[in-house]
Parts: structure tokens; C-alpha cells; sequence
């Protein structure tokens, strides 16, 4: 029975995990590049998660295709974002800047409560409906696509980061902004399109968890906080950090609501991730780029 | 031969603080507030008194995020013991509430001490230190949903019990009169500060922290002590919030909400001054009120999360444009002018 | 006394400072000079409590000084400044230097007299109300020092203080200095000016790649073939 639980917690875990990964890897995107502290990722994360709901509640569009609308769309804005507003906010002190992104979030937030209350909404995919069974696991469906949207999303980026000339580019301007602007690289540009790619993976993200868990407004700040806190605990800088980091999160709630204890389970990540600040800030990866 | 040197003028106590005339401002809308609270329609009273509660506690994170220049996000932890320990008072009739004030005070300040060693001996800066007090507020909010005796997630409703050592006054006068000396007490507090030892090595470790050890400061013991006084007289605020408006909830008390009424109101009005954060309190105060009257001109609660959302950008407007605060950027433009004209004087 | 007692300062495969040791008594200039890398900074930072060494020790006047923290060394009575300068931007000239003297007594009035006296010696007295932030390159060496003096050391390590300066700035400063050691305060200099190596030392230690190569006069030390060949590329063949 407790084993059982145990691995309920551990596959549900990971593929939660692997969601959280994405927020982690996102949020790691606009620090390590634009040099940003994208506290507003967990507005965005449930900004995405409205799209995916009217995509589907309006259009009829199974969540997984309303991807198609909904990750363009998450990019561009928050190109914008970065493009017009956040940008202006960089020649502050470095903790004003974490004010100017809480800021954005709770305007974000209650934008988004204004727009739609505070009913929970719930987004049922239609043919994702059952669960698979295999000894005392269940696992649902919903889960399962949730998990591998995700790993494809995380190895799509993977494949940007180390292999295009796009993702040279971010390193470049993650590593050394001055170096990478004298080289030629636009790097105002390139801090832009990096917040736009973390709004996406956070709307890939938002689009999963849109699939798993009902929405509502009130959530967002525990989303972002999701986010920094397995960004952390991973290692700022390091994808394979994020992975592993979202995985461990993941595993620990999901294990701790599996045993009935949901309700400390985040105190619990918190508690280890503040642990992690004190003894290993660099995280469980040690890298120096994105 | 005597030598003209050109030297800068010197300049007044208050204008290196903001200026005579905002000094003489505030102490007399101070005064004005003592004299006349009788004047004052009840909703306005409770509403300058909780703008005062604002303002002294924004003064209270100024110690931490200000002087010593290190951003704390879970003062909240030290509001909510102030404002818990008056409710668990009231409600479990340990003693008069007011013996609420002391305990809370000792209790946040051991608690306090607890946090600032560990952060502070593990080098907990910047960022680090920002999100790394954020979280131990969540945590601390998070066991307070799940305790019974702090009234879970609905919070106490603190029992109100009779007479003046229980703060049960005939209206919210004295408590207007409270917060008035509080504000004082506190301004008081911080102007002292800036000439004591203590505050030149706050500000010295926030300007450069290998400096100032270079010069003797023990860094993380000065930080600790900040932390620890902001703590405290956090918890006096929060006391004063609990037994005023004798309910205490997770949701809000410990929350980031009242955690960023500190913060922007000491950013808005100029982290490491005196006055600017009784400033920004106030202003934090009225611009709230003025959000929720707009609210309530239309009547539905989907209008006072549009309130919330004008209240967000209201912080991405004050770091976009007020950086240095209100005061803060007077006084820096004003020590800019002082060098510009300098004063040819005689030796 | 300063002395430093077979001092190696080891990160991880890179050794910065090499078997060291040297005495500094109070009554002296000395200057350590030595080409770039050569660990001067490394062995400053050992002096003045901000790096422990990986061996060996240093006491002043008998008390050991390498177990302890930076701002404990201070207090000792090691001042030092920064190659870098690093003053403290958001405050006037008066108030950096008041918190040195803050190191000496918890006493507002006192600490102004001593920050305002400092300030006198070093040249500063102009420009009390100046925000360090808005200071010259000159003026910020000596406000460096100044900071460092209010402390009333009995050793003072000057970092490069001569770099980005003039030879005539150099020359004023080196006026400066000596006037301060003879009020009786120790100077340690590390300095590529050799110029004002040879003006004002009185004996000079030469480090390269961590080691001690040389100590003596600073004619001695700057005649040395082994130096010359070291620091200054003569090739003696």
C-alpha cells in the first residue's frame, strides 16, 4: 500500500516534474539572457492557461492543437513585454527590478480576474479522458500528455539552445551582453526574443496545467514562485539543472499528495529550496550559461 | 594671506532630509491630526489611521530594506505575530491584550534573530536573500492554514474584550493618537539612526559591503541587528492591526499584499531616508483608498480586481519613475544643486 | 611589527603566493613590487584578513592576525585600500570617511572631528558634501586613503593607489603619504610606479609567480638582474 503511493507519487511526480521543468527553463531564459528576474512568468503561465481554456470553450479546439494559437501568441507578447516595458526598468537597482516583475504579476493577476472572476474554470481534453492502469499506478492520460508535451517543448529547446545559430547567439549574450554587442549581435534584440521563448515555455506550460488542475486567478503567484524555486534548485543556467530540479519538486508533491499531506507539500519544497539557498545557491548543477 | 577656498556650503539638518518644507508638512499634518480627530467623519478616521499604520510600517522595513539596503520580502512574518499574537490574546483570554504588545515584540525579535543568523552567516544577499525571505513567509503561511489554533485559513476573529488594557476604546480616536506617537516615535528613531554609528555602518555595508569590512563594520552582525529591530517594530504594527481591527487572516496578514505595502511605500517615498517612507505610506494609503472608492461607484467585485491590477501598475510606475522615492530623489537632486553652486567662502 | 611567516595562499591547482615571509616594521616604507599575477593583491588580501592563507602565518606585534575576519584585522589596526577604488557612492565625502572613524569611537562628534581632520591632511577638505559618487579618479585615491587613515591604523596597505595617476598626482600623493607615515603609521605599498618605488621606500620586496625574488634597497631590488629580468623583460642573456 505504501509502496504503492510511493510510486503513484513518483510517476506523477515526473511527469509534473517535466511541466515544472518548462516554467524553470523559461524563467532561466530571461535571467541568464535579457537578464531579467521574470516574476510576471506565473501570470503568464495562467494568462496561457485562459487562452487554452477559451481555445477550447469558444473554438472547440482540443487543448493540444490550441497550442498552435496560444505558444505563437505567448511569444509575441512577451516580446513586447520585454520590448517596450520591461526593458526600461533595467537601469534600476538590481531588488528594485524583482518589485518592477511583482508588480507585473499582481497587475497581470488581477487583469486576468477582472476579465474572467474568480470561477474556477476547468478545461476537459476529449479524447484524453481514462486512465492507464499498470499494477497499483494510475496514471491519467491528462498526465501523460502533460508530460510529454513538455519533454518535447524541453528538447526542442535543448536543440535551439545548443545547435542553432540562434541559440549561440543567446549563450553569447548570457555569458559577456558588452562582448556579444561589439561582435554584432543585436543583444536589445536578442534580450527581447529570450523573454519572448520564456513566455512561450511558460504557456506550454500554462496549456498542460490547463489540462490537469482548474483555473483560477488566485494562483499565479504560487506558479511563478513554482518557477524560481526549481529554477534554483536546479542550478540558474543549466537546462539539464532545471530537468532535474523540476523533477524533484515534482516528485515531492506529487509523493506528498499521494500520501495525503498535499497541504504541507509545498511548505516542504519551500523549506528544502531556502535549504538550497544557504548551502548550495548555485544550485544542484553548477553552470555559467543558459 | 587668508586663501579663498571654494568650498560647499554646508547645508541644514532638514535640507539634507528632504527639505524644511516638507518637515514642517508632515509635523503639521500631524498636529492637525491630534487637534481635530473628533472633526473627522469615522470612515476617514479609521482610514488616516490605518495610512499611518502605513507609514510606520513602510519605516519599520526602511531599517532592513532601507538603511541597510537589503531587500526583505517576509516582513510579513513579523506582522502577522504582532497581529496574531493579539487576537490569540483576545480569543484564548491568556491576559489583557494588551500584554500581547511585549510578547509579540520578544517573539519576533528571538524569531528574527533566528532567521538573520542563518541567512546572514550563509551570505544571503541580493536576489538570494529577496526570494529566500519570501519563501520562509510562505512557509509561515502555509502552517498557518493548517493549524487550528491560528484559525486555519479563515483566520481568528479576535473576541473583544472590555476595557483599556484591552485597547476597547468608546471610537478609534486614541487608536489615531497611537499611531500619531508611533510615527513620531519612529521618525524619531530613524533620524537617530543616520547619526549613530550604528546607521553609518548600515549605510556603509549597503554601499559596498568589502569596504566597509576593510573599516572595522562586522557586516553580518550590523545586518543581523537591522533585521532584527525592523522585526520588532514590525510586530508592533501588526499588534496595532490586530487590535484594531481585531481580525487576523493568513490570506492578507501574512501575505505578500502586506509585505509590498511596506516595501513600496518605503521605495515610493525613498529607501534610507526619514521621512520618505511615512511619505510613501500615506501616499500607498490614499492611492488604495482612492482605487476602492473608484470600485464602489460601480458595485461589483470584478471592479475592485481592476482596483488591484491599477494598484500593480501603480508599483511598475513608482520603480519606473520614482527609483530613488520621492524624497530620496529630492535630496539627491538637491545635494547635485549644493555642488554645482558652491559657495565661495573665506577661510 | 607586521610579519608575514611562510605564507602560501593555494587555489585548488594555482599556487597565487609562494612561501612568502617578510617583516614590516612600523617605522618603514615597504613596497612590493613584482609584473602582474604576481600575487601582490593575493598577499594583501592575506595581510588584511579578506583571504585566509592555505599555510603559514601573520601577526602584528605578536597577536596572530591570519585566523581572523576582515573587520577584526581592521580593528587590530590594518588599514588597506582597494585597487580598485571602492568608495561608498551614495554618501558625501564626510560621511565615507566618518565611517572609518566610526572604528575608533561610537561618538557622532568625535568621529566628524577625526573624519575632518583626515580630510585636511589628505587634501580633501573642499569637498566635504561631495557625493563620492560624482568624485575625480584623484580625488577618490585620496578619499580611499582617507577612509583607511580615519580608522588610525598602525599599518596602512596601499593597493596600486598611484595607478591612473599622472606622475605629478604621484608625486603629490607620495608627499601625502610620507607626511602620514611620519606621524608614526606603517606603509605597505604595492606599486608598478617605480618612480615612486624609488622615492619613498625604504626597503622593497619582489614577487613573481608568487615567490619572493629579491628584498633590500630599492636600489638594491632594482638593480637586481634576477628583477630586471623578471619585471622590467631585461634581458641579460
Amino acid at each position: 500500500m505504501f509502496i504503492s503511493l510511493i510510486l503513484i507519487g513518483l510517476v506523477s511526480g515526473v511527469l509534473l516534474g517535466l511541466v515544472l521543468a518548462l516554467m524553470a527553463t523559461g524563467f532561466n531564459l530571461a535571467l541568464g539572457v535579457a537578464r531579467v528576474v521574470n516574476f510576471q512568468i506565473g501570470a503568464m503561465i495562467l494568462w496561457a492557461m485562459y487562452g487554452t481554456f477559451f481555445a477550447w470553450s469558444l473554438l472547440g479546439l482540443h487543448p493540444y492543437l490550441a497550442i498552435f494559437i496560444v505558444a505563437p501568441s505567448a511569444f509575441v507578447l512577451g516580446y513586447l513585454m520585454h520590448r517596450y516595458l520591461v526593458i526600461r526598468s533595467q537601469s534600476t537597482a538590481e531588488d528594485s527590478q524583482i518589485l518592477f516583475s511583482l508588480g507585473l504579476l499582481i497587475a497581470l493577476q488581477y487583469l486576468a480576474q477582472f476579465c474572467f472572476s474568480t470561477d474556477a474554470r476547468s478545461v476537459v481534453a476529449d479524447n484524453l479522458q481514462g486512465a492507464l492502469q499498470f499494477g497499483p499506478v494510475i496514471v491519467q492520460y491528462t498526465q501523460l500528455a502533460a508530460g510529454a508535451v513538455a519533454l518535447v517543448v524541453l528538447a526542442a529547446m535543448h536543440y535551439m539552445l545548443a545547435r542553432t545559430d540562434l541559440g549561440r547567439h543567446l549563450h553569447a549574450c548570457a555569458q559577456n551582453p558588452v562582448g556579444a554587442q561589439v561582435s554584432g549581435l543585436n543583444v536589445k534584440n536578442l534580450s527581447s526574443v529570450a523573454m519572448g521563448i520564456s513566455a512561450l515555455c511558460a504557456s506550454v506550460a500554462g496549456l498542460a496545467l490547463a489540462t490537469l488542475m482548474p483555473i483560477y486567478p488566485e494562483r499565479a503567484f504560487e506558479y511563478s514562485v513554482m518557477a524560481v524555486v526549481v529554477s534554483v534548485l536546479g542550478g540558474m543556467g543549466s537546462m539539464a539543472g532545471s530537468v532535474l530540479g523540476g523533477l524533484l519538486v515534482g516528485v515531492i508533491i506529487s509523493t506528498c499528495q499521494a500520501m495525503g499531506y498535499g497541504a504541507m507539500a509545498q511548505a516542504i519544497v519551500y523549506a528544502l529550496v531556502f535549504i538550497t539557498f544557504l548551502i548550495r545557491p548555485t544550485g544542484l548543477i553548477k553552470s555559467k550559461q543558459v | 594671506m587668508q586663501e579663498d577656498i571654494i568650498r560647499v556650503q554646508s547645508p541644514g539638518y532638514f535640507e539634507e532630509r528632504g527639505g524644511l518644507a516638507l518637515w514642517l508638512a508632515a509635523s503639521g499634518f500631524l498636529l492637525l491630526l491630534l487637534a481635530i480627530p473628533t472633526l473627522i467623519n469615522p470612515y476617514y478616521l479609521r482610514i488616516l489611521t490605518i495610512g499611518l499604520l502605513y507609514a510606520y510600517l513602510a519605516s519599520c522595513w526602511n531599517f532592513i530594506g532601507g538603511y541597510a539596503g537589503q531587500m526583505s520580502l517576509g516582513n510579513a512574518i513579523f506582522f502577522g505575530v504582532g497581529s496574531y499574537m493579539a487576537a490569540i490574546f483576545a480569543n484564548y483570554n491568556v491576559a489583557p491584550i494588551l500584554l500581547a504588545l511585549p510578547a509579540a515584540v520578544i517573539f519576533a525579535g528571538v524569531l528574527a534573530m533566528v532567521v538573520a543568523k542563518i541567512c546572514f552567516r550563509y551570505s544571503l544577499r541580493g536576489i538570494y536573500f529577496a526570494v529566500g525571505t519570501l519563501l520562509l513567509a510562505e512557509i509561515v503561511r502555509i502552517i498557518a492554514i493548517n493549524s487550528d489554533l491560528l484559525g486555519r485559513s479563515q483566520g481568528l476573529q479576535a473576541t473583544a474584550r472590555d476595557g483599556f488594557l484591552n485597547l476597547q476604546f468608546a471610537n478609534d480616536v486614541p487608536f489615531l493618537y497611537i499611531m500619531v506617537a508611533l510615527c513620531v516615535g519612529i521618525i524619531a528613531a530613524s533620524l537617530w539612526l543616520e547619526q549613530s554609528k550604528l546607521g553609518f555602518d548600515m549605510v556603509a555595508l549597503r554601499e559596498q559591503e568589502s569596504a566597509a569590512r576593510a573599516l572595522g563594520v562586522d557586516t553580518d552582525q550590523v545586518k543581523q541587528k537591522a533585521f532584527v529591530i525592523s522585526a520588532m517594530l514590525t510586530a508592533v504594527g501588526g499588534f496595532m492591526y490586530g487590535a484594531l481591527i481585531r481580525f487576523v487572516e493568513p490570506g492578507y496578514d501574512l501575505s505578500l499584499a502586506v509585505t509590498m505595502i511596506m516595501v513600496m511605500g518605503a521605495v515610493l517615498g525613498g529607501r534610507g531616508t526619514a521621512l520618505g517612507p511615512f511619505v510613501g505610506g500615506i501616499i500607498v494609503m490614499m492611492v488604495q483608498e482612492f482605487l476602492t472608492a473608484m470600485g464602489s461607484w460601480v458595485g461589483t467585485t470584478s471592479i475592485s480586481a481592476l482596483a488591484q491590477m491599477f494598484y500593480g501598475l501603480f508599483f511598475v510606475v513608482v520603480i519606473l519613475f520614482f527609483p530613488k522615492g520621492i524624497v530620496g530623489q529630492w535630496i539627491r537632486r538637491a545635494a547635485d544643486r549644493r555642488m554645482v553652486r558652491p559657495v565661495k567662502q573665506k577661510d | 611589527m607586521l610579519t608575514a611567516q611562510d605564507i602560501d595562499v593555494r587555489f585548488g591547482g594555482l599556487t597565487a603566493v609562494n612561501d612568502v615571509s617578510f617583516q614590516a616594521p612600523a617605522d618603514q616604507i615597504l613596497s612590493i613590487i613584482g609584473p602582474n599575477g604576481a600575487g601582490k593583491t593575493t598577499l594583501f588580501a592575506v595581510l588584511s584578513g579578506f583571504q585566509k592563507p592555505t599555510r603559514g602565518e601573520v601577526h602584528l606585534d605578536g597577536h596572530l592576525l591570519s585566523e581572523s575576519p576582515a573587520h577584526l584585522v581592521s580593528r587590530q589596526g590594518i588599514a588597506r585600500t582597494f585597487q580598485v577604488v571602492r568608495p561608498f557612492p551614495d554618501m558625501t565625502v564626510l560621511d565615507n570617511v566618518m565611517v572609518g572613524a566610526f572604528a575608533r569611537t561610537q561618538n557622532f562628534e568625535t568621529a566628524r572631528d577625526i573624519a575632518n581632520r583626515v580630510l585636511h591632511k589628505v587634501g580633501l577638505q573642499g569637498k566635504l558634501s561631495f557625493l563620492a559618487a560624482y568624485l575625480t579618479l584623484p580625488d577618490l585615491k585620496l578619499l580611499e586613503v582617507a577612509k583607511a587613515l580615519a580608522t588610525q591604523p598602525k599599518y596602512l596597505l596601499l593597493d596600486e593607489v598611484m595607478a591612473g595617476l599622472n606622475l605629478k598626482e604621484q608625486h603629490s600623493v607620495a608627499s601625502m603619504l610620507e607626511g602620514i607615515h611620519a606621524d608614526g603609521i606603517g606603509i605597505l605599498l604595492v606599486e608598478h610606479s617605480l618612480a615612486i618605488v624609488a622615492r619613498m621606500s625604504d626597503r622593497v620586496i619582489c614577487l613573481d609567480s608568487g615567490k619572493k625574488i629579491a628584498e633590500g634597497t630599492a636600489s638594491e631590488v632594482l638593480a637586481s638582474k634576477v628583477v630586471q629580468a623578471a619585471y622590467m623583460g631585461i634581458d641579460h642573456g
